[in-house]
């Protein structure tokens, strides 16, 4: 048969190399046949979707329009004594939720677990050795993956963002939405989402480094759970030393963490900014450097 | 001349702490070779294979690549014209064969997109069909592993044990593949098998790795050569046997592959008056023999008989 051995493979080059164009379609058409990002992504919504039910549930108890009991489910300290007056929804703010999804460790750990998978599982299934062993820039081949795992995280995010500010309106109600609500919303979207993608990147940098699923996610759990406790205790020995520097103002996590969600000012929007792009650099060009000179 | 040379390489070395897992390996695979890399495992066969396929850097040494040899003048380019297969074939487990094929497609930039559905048929994989590749046999992995390292139609391939875990009818089918290839598409072939009779079926040249080392190179008729009919003889101390069969005897054609054995591969009908001449010159003749040594045979010589299996 003569088949694929026909010339006629045409081959897209640019100064004698494959074009980033074709390794991010590659990683674009890995993403659409990923399981791990649905699986991720659905994950995620499912948690958000249980845990406003759960809101609602403790509010009907505490309005008496459910017994308590039902099906299991128990108010043990009510939102307020007059149980016939007020329920829990009357006091949660929509914008302090999608604050604890998207900047508590929520949206970190999904990020953090499915780059992990991302990055981790080209070493783990051998696929990395069909790009490289075909003479492709191994820059070209690293960063083709560093823009995909932000490109999915900032979806991942995204989803998670929609999922809170939609299952919150409905389960909260229109009612209570206030004139500032929307602004405030697409605001602190705006800033996590770009936040998220610097996380992402640093996940991803990780990845690179240990090459190993287990030692990936779990350097990925300990960013999203402790980091910022460790980045505190650091701010605390620069004080204790005189040391006019907070570590928290830079690295992410913290930022994530510390961004209002009520009339984000340019001030902090400046700093996410440059935190972002400090991030994103600093884990692209360590990643790359170390993909570069690694065995494969 | 260079050019005629697909790979050449120079004292490369490749180092893991303190250990050298390949150890000043000059190498030479001429255009049109099928050739056998041979050693045991822990040799150094995978690590030099993944050095010349760029999955691993030397830590000393040099690679020519079809007449290239520095970063100046393109090595890195020629890379493009191998197609390889090192360790176990990378895929996605969790997508069929033809989402595989388009992934690598996509990667290279390859504009026919019918290309994978031929691969697929040359491989005989376009049966599998929604099948995943986690579902798959060993010798369809392999197979996917061999479509993916000829979609871009190398000039040369590197594959390194690909018939490992295969059964009978899934040795011949990649065997006769590889001779498909060398002779139908001139593909220069650089294969490592620990199957060393499957290998000598279709490699035209050898070269034998022992601890990261290359110890030994030659082809095919050499081999040929050195496997006829000899006799094989066991005494105390070959130095001096083998004195008395260059001065009584003229007997230039002889091996000692073991501290006690030698063969001699001429004058077989002499055998009675050489074993004379050795008790006679004070040599302790323990046994002599007249044997025809097959492949395996020599080829385990080769590796050590400390290594026989």
């Amino acid at each position: 048969m003569n088949l694929i051995m026909e010339d006629n493979a045409q081959v897209s080059y640019e100064n004698g190399g494959v074009r980033m164009f074709n390794l991010l379609s590659s990683e674009l058409y890995k993403w659409r046949k990923s399981k791990a990002f649905y699986i991720c992504l659905l994950s995620a919504l499912v948690c958000i979707v249980i845990i406003w039910m759960t809101f609602w549930l403790e509010d009907q108890v505490e309005r008496g329009k459910i017994e308590s009991g039902t099906m299991g489910f128990t108010v043990l300290e009510p939102t307020a004594e007059d149980k016939e007056a007020t329920g829990i929804l009357d006091v949660l703010n929509i914008m302090q939720m999608i604050h604890t999804f998207a900047g508590g460790g929520f949206s970190t750990l999904f990020i953090a677990i499915f780059v992990c998978i991302w990055v981790v599982g080209e070493y783990t299934n051998g696929a990395v050795k069909n790009t490289v062993g075909k003479g492709i820039s191994r820059s070209k081949v690293f960063a083709a993956k560093f823009i995909s795992s932000m490109a999915a995280s900032l979806a991942l995010n995204m989803g998670i963002l929609m999922a809170t500010v939609l299952t919150g309106v409905a389960v909260v109600g229109t009612a209570r939405i206030g004139e500032t609500f929307w602004q405030n919303c697409l605001a602190y979207a705006g800033v996590q989402l770009m936040l998220g993608m610097a996380y992402a990147s640093v996940i991803a940098m990780f990845g690179e480094f240990t090459r190993n699923m287990a030692a990936g996610i779990g350097i990925g759990i300990l960013l999203a759970a402790l980091s910022t406790t460790l980045a505190d205790g650091a701010d605390l020995l620069f004080k204790i030393a005189n040391i006019d520097f907070r570590v928290s103002d830079y690295w992410i996590v913290s930022v994530i963490e510390r961004c209002p969600y009520e009339g984000i000012d340019m001030n902090f929007a400046g700093r996410a900014l440059g935190v972002t792009v400090l991030w994103m650099a600093v884990s692209l060009f360590a990643g790359m450097a170390h993909f570069c000179e690694a065995d494969v | 001349m260079s050019a005629e040379y697909v790979l050449r390489t120079q004292n490369l070395t490749k180092t893991f702490g303190q250990h050298k897992a390949v150890d000043n390996v000059s190498m030479n695979v001429r255009k049109g070779d099928i050739y056998g890399l041979i050693g045991k495992n822990g040799a150094g066969k995978t690590t030099f294979l993944k050095m010349v396929t760029g999955l691993a850097k030397p830590t000393q040494g040099a690679i020519e690549l079809f007449g290239k040899k520095d970063a100046q003048s393109g090595v890195e380019l020629q890379r493009k014209r191998i197609g390889c297969l090192v360790e176990e074939p990378g895929y996605y487990p969790g997508m069929t064969a033809l989402d595989n094929l388009e992934i690598v497609r996509r990667n290279l930039g390859i504009a026919e997109k019918n290309i994978t559905r031929e691969m697929l048929d040359f491989v005989k994989l376009s049966d599998a069909g929604k099948k995943k590749v986690r579902n798959f046999s060993m010798g369809m992995k392999q197979r996917l592993g061999i479509a993916v390292s000829l979609i871009r139609n190398p000039d040369f391939l590197v594959l390194d044990e690909p018939i490992n875990g295969l059964d009978p009818s899934g040795i011949k089918e990649i065997r006769d593949l590889m001779i498909k290839l060398n002779r139908e598409r001139q593909i220069t072939i650089l294969i490592s098998s620990h199957i060393l009779g499957e290998l000598s079926k279709i490699a035209t040249r050898y070269g034998i790795i022992r601890d990261g080392a290359l110890i030994e190179e030659f082809d095919a008729e050499t081999l040929g050569d050195r496997c006829k009919r000899c006799q094989k003889v066991v005494v105390d101390d070959p130095a001096r046997a083998a004195k008395i069969l260059e001065d009584r005897f003229g007997i230039h054609n002889y091996d000692v592959p073991d501290r006690h054995v030698i063969r001699i591969f001429e004058r077989y009908d002499e055998a009675e008056n050489i074993n004379n001449a050795f008790v006679m010159g004070g040599v302790a003749l323990r046994e002599s023999m007249l044997v025809g040594q097959d492949l395996e045979g020599y080829f385990m010589d080769l590796l050590g008989s400390d290594h026989r299996t």
